[in-house]
């Protein structure tokens, strides 16, 4: 077993024995994370407040049957991945989780292309400024870009923020991904696609 | 040879290592000679990177409060 294991077999004894302190730290420890992920599934800060309220009495309730299967961060996640989906199929204003349809293409984008049947250039680029990845890191267009990423996570529709949240904010596997929303491979990866490129294109609007 | 069109939809499935080995060939066969390409490779992999850094939201107080407070009475349950 790790190291990691043990000391991690040693916190979920202490939770189940009532160490209030060694709970607080994991709540300061995941807290803002499942913040993050409740945000991307809600939209709605009152309600991802709730859904990780509603997370944790459903990981203390859980805790006496957690076995270690999972890292205990997995097993939250995917608690919370449940407290979510039933929270937002009830919030008449956000689309259901399960209804993972995918939306249609980014047609704004076309615009950048070549047609298809263009003599010299079919489906080529017509314009695609690529300097600004190597622009560098000055604050000013860092925050800028942090804000174009904030406000752009808002806009996307639920599927897709959920997605790139827990994969590339969080950093989750796709296969965790995969499990915890109930996609397939393949829709997750068109949901990733269609997410990281509305997120591309709101940075090249701050760097053209 | 794919077109840069092509490279436009496959790009992830490039980067999730899902394109079968010919297709995967054919995708960098054309980077390889595509300047803009190219460079929407590197814009896309920025982006994922930037998003990487990016800081969660502060946790509330108040939350983190509530949640305690329901971890004692949990507490006092289980004696
Ligand atoms: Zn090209």
């Amino acid at each position: 077993m790790s190291s990691k294991a043990v000391g991690e077999r040693e916190l979920v004894a202490r939770l189940r024995a009532g160490d209030e302190d060694a709970f607080r730290r994991l709540v300061e420890d995941l807290g803002p994370s499942m913040l993050r992920v409740a945000g991307a599934y809600a939209q709605d800060s009152q309600v991802a407040a709730e859904i990780v309220q509603e997370t944790w009495m459903a990981v203390l309730r859980g805790l006496g049957g957690f076995g270690s299967r999972s890292s205990l961060r997995t097993w939250v996640f995917t608690i919370l991945g449940n407290c979510a989906s039933r929270r937002t199929k009830m919030e008449a204003r956000s689309t259901p989780l399960s209804s993972f349809e995918v939306p249609g293409g980014e047609k704004d984008e076309l615009e950048c292309f070549f047609d298809a049947n263009h003599p010299r250039w079919a489906s080529c680029w017509t314009t695609i400024n690529t300097r600004w990845d190597a622009l560098p890191e000055d604050s000013l267009s860092a925050r800028e870009a942090e804000q174009a990423i904030v406000e752009k996570l808002k806009s996307l529709p639920p599927s897709q923020s959920a997605v790139i949240t827990l994969r590339d904010l969080e950093g989750l596997s796709s296969d965790e991904v995969c499990s915890l929303l109930g996609l397939s491979h393949g829709n997750q990866r068109v949901l990733l696609h269609r997410a990281r490129l509305a997120i591309r294109r709101a940075l090249q609007e701050v760097f053209d | 040879m794919f077109t840069c069109r092509q490279i436009y939809d496959l790009i992830t499935e490039y980067d999730e290592g899902s394109l079968e080995t010919g297709e995967r060939r054919q995708f960098e066969q054309h980077v390889v000679i595509c300047p803009p390409c190219r460079g929407f490779l590197s814009q896309m992999r920025g982006t994922r990177d930037r998003l990487g850094q990016h800081s969660p939201p502060e946790f509330p107080a108040e939350l983190e409060d509530s949640i305690v407070t329901a971890f004692r009475t949990w507490k006092k349950e289980q004696q």
